[in-house]
């Protein structure tokens, strides 16, 4: 039994992976073919701007912090770490990075 | 005496006259070379022209290099910086220095109060530097240490220490010692987020753990964004797993201590999250392992831990503040097993639960008073009643924060703990100052 249960695991990771490396390659046909519609918009998901995503993601656990708690080059630093923990995707993260820097 | 200052004046007087006919000799041209001179002077002024032509003929035809930088091409023009715009210029050199662009000291430290019945009140401190350095774009590490005073002694632990490698924009591999990816809480530990000075039961203090802290072994984690702005969030790893306690006092409870796994078998566990709209977030967790030691009689136990957790976030304007409300719960089943304490096998399931809500009315124009936040949580804790040593309990908490600023809190909470037959009722009063660095 238990092992079925390792098995749906790693079947799911697989996925995951694959899931995640073809969302990759659809954004950038996406991006290719039709920059300026909307259907690019549909997979990024950021109808939404820095500022709010921002808001949105780090209040779910924390509060908000201030775009001067640390310097331009240090949130350089800091949001890559916070994409990892947040589970953010690179693009809100450029976004909210983008948003903190621009508070200096 | 007076004839030799005669002769050395005469002598002088003669130089002088001579060296001034020199001078007048020196300074005088003849014709002839006035001449060739001026005829020397034109070949030059016509070269001169002839090269300006050139060169303002090379200029049409070609606009100067980008790279040129535009003061050359002004001549001497002189630009002028203001003291803001020069220690601005300042800082920013500063930060290309070496040593200071990739590598960060985050953390947190704090102090604790905690006054219980039927033991003596007690403080305690501690501090969690958090080490972050990005090698690259993609190629990040973090580590978290904790010192805290225990028992009279400074302790040390490795929280995580991890590489994260950014594969692409939906999955991050991580590799190392991390935090467990488990339901809600285990990211939101930090003393400076919790809104409480204490963990619910279920989780990491001290005893009665469900759910491990910490992992070691590797995961893969992202999030990977939906139609109309909703995500879904997840995170699976491979790691060493838990250990199954066999001793009398502890017979039958996991310990996620398992720096050396005791089995050939990997633990696989992982969180999915769903995230319809921005405030509210569901997941489900799981994780399941052998659980004994190679060569014992407990080898074939195997073990599931499963999780749910619903969190929600949200400023309301006409409540004029922010609520926050979670809630998880977490069963444990270890495979039956008789380690002597009761004279046969057990079923050994274990749950925990609690929900929390706290309010904080931070759009108020009351500086005090929108600094306050009023914390309730419930939690519970069951273990089999054939397990030695432990009893259940429900526990209500009261807490009340004020936000010093948005790192910097001090926390005040009463706990009420009822427990089931063998435990007596507790009350507890807890203090803590923490602060997010």
């Amino acid at each position: 039994m238990k092992r079925i249960h390792q098995i749906i695991v790693i079947v799911i990771v697989l996925c995951a992976i694959f899931i995640g490396l073809g969302y990759k390659n659809l954004w950038a046909e996406e991006q290719k073919s039709a920059t300026q519609s909307s259907t690019a918009k549909k997979w990024s998901a950021s109808t939404k701007g820095g500022a709010q995503l921002w808001s949105e993601n780090c209040m779910m656990c924390h509060n908000l912090r201030s775009p001067t708690t640390f310097n331009p080059k240090q949130w350089e630093i800091v949001v890559p770490h916070m994409r990892v923990q947040a589970n953010l995707t690179a693009e809100e993260a450029r976004k909210i990075l983008k948003f903190l820097q621009s508070g200096h | 005496m007076g004839r030799r200052v005669f002769w050395f004046f005469v002598a002088g007087l003669m130089l002088g006259i001579v060296s001034s006919v020199r001078a007048e000799e020196n300074n005088s041209v003849s014709l002839e070379e006035f001449n060739k001179l001026k005829a020397d002077y034109d070949q030059l002024k016509q070269e001169v022209q002839e090269l300006k032509k050139m060169i303002s003929q090379q200029n049409q035809s070609a606009p100067p290099s980008a790279a040129q930088p535009v003061a050359a091409s002004q001549g001497a023009s002189v630009e002028y910086v203001t003291t803001d715009e020069f220690k601005k210029l300042k800082d920013e050199v500063k930060e290309t220095r070496p040593g200071l662009s990739n590598f960060i000291v985050s953390g947190y430290g704090f102090t604790d109060y905690k006054e219980s019945e039927g033991a003596p009140s007690t403080f305690s401190a501690g501090v969690n530097p958090v080490f972050l350095w990005k090698a690259s774009d993609k190629l990040l590490f973090e580590t978290e240490l904790e010192f805290s005073l225990e028992g009279g002694e400074t302790s040390t632990n490795l929280e995580f220490a991890d590489a994260q490698y950014l594969l692409n924009d939906y999955v991050t591999v991580v590799a190392g010692k991390f935090l467990s990816p488990f339901g809600i809480f285990i990211d939101r530990h930090p003393k400076w987020i919790n809104k409480l000075p204490d963990k619910p039961y279920g989780y990491p203090d001290g005893s009665a753990m469900l759910v491990p802290e910490s992992q070691i072994g590797a995961q893969i984690r992202g999030g990977i964004p939906l139609l109309r702005d909703s995500k879904v969030k997840y995170a699976m790893y491979v790691s060493n797993g838990p250990t199954v306690q066999t001793t009398t006092t502890h017979a039958g409870e996991l310990s996620f201590s398992n720096t050396n796994d005791n089995n050939h078998n990997k633990a696989f566990g992982g969180r999915v999250g769903f995230v319809p709209i921005s405030p509210l977030e569901v997941g489900y967790s799981w994780e399941t392992s052998r659980v004994g030691a190679n060569n014992t009689d407990f080898y074939h136990l195997d073990a599931l831990i499963q999780g749910v957790d619903f969190s929600y976030v949200q400023d309301i304007d006409p409540i004029k503040g922010t609520v926050n409300f979670k809630s998880e719960q977490i069963w444990s089943h270890v495979d039956s097993a008789d380690y002597g304490t009761s004279g046969r096998a057990f079923k050994n399931d274990r749950w925990a639960r609690y929900v929390q809500l706290s309010y904080r009315p931070s759009k108020v124009d009351l500086p005090f008073i929108k600094n306050l936040e009023p914390v309730f949580r419930f939690d519970q804790i069951h273990h089999p009643s054939d397990a030695p040593t432990f009893v259940d309990h429900d526990r209500y908490t009261w807490g009340l924060d004020y936000w010093i600023s948005p790192n910097v809190v001090t926390k005040a909470a009463y706990e009420k703990d009822l427990q089931s037959e063998g435990g007596a009722n507790n009350h507890t009063f807890l203090g803590e100052l923490a602060v997010g660095f």
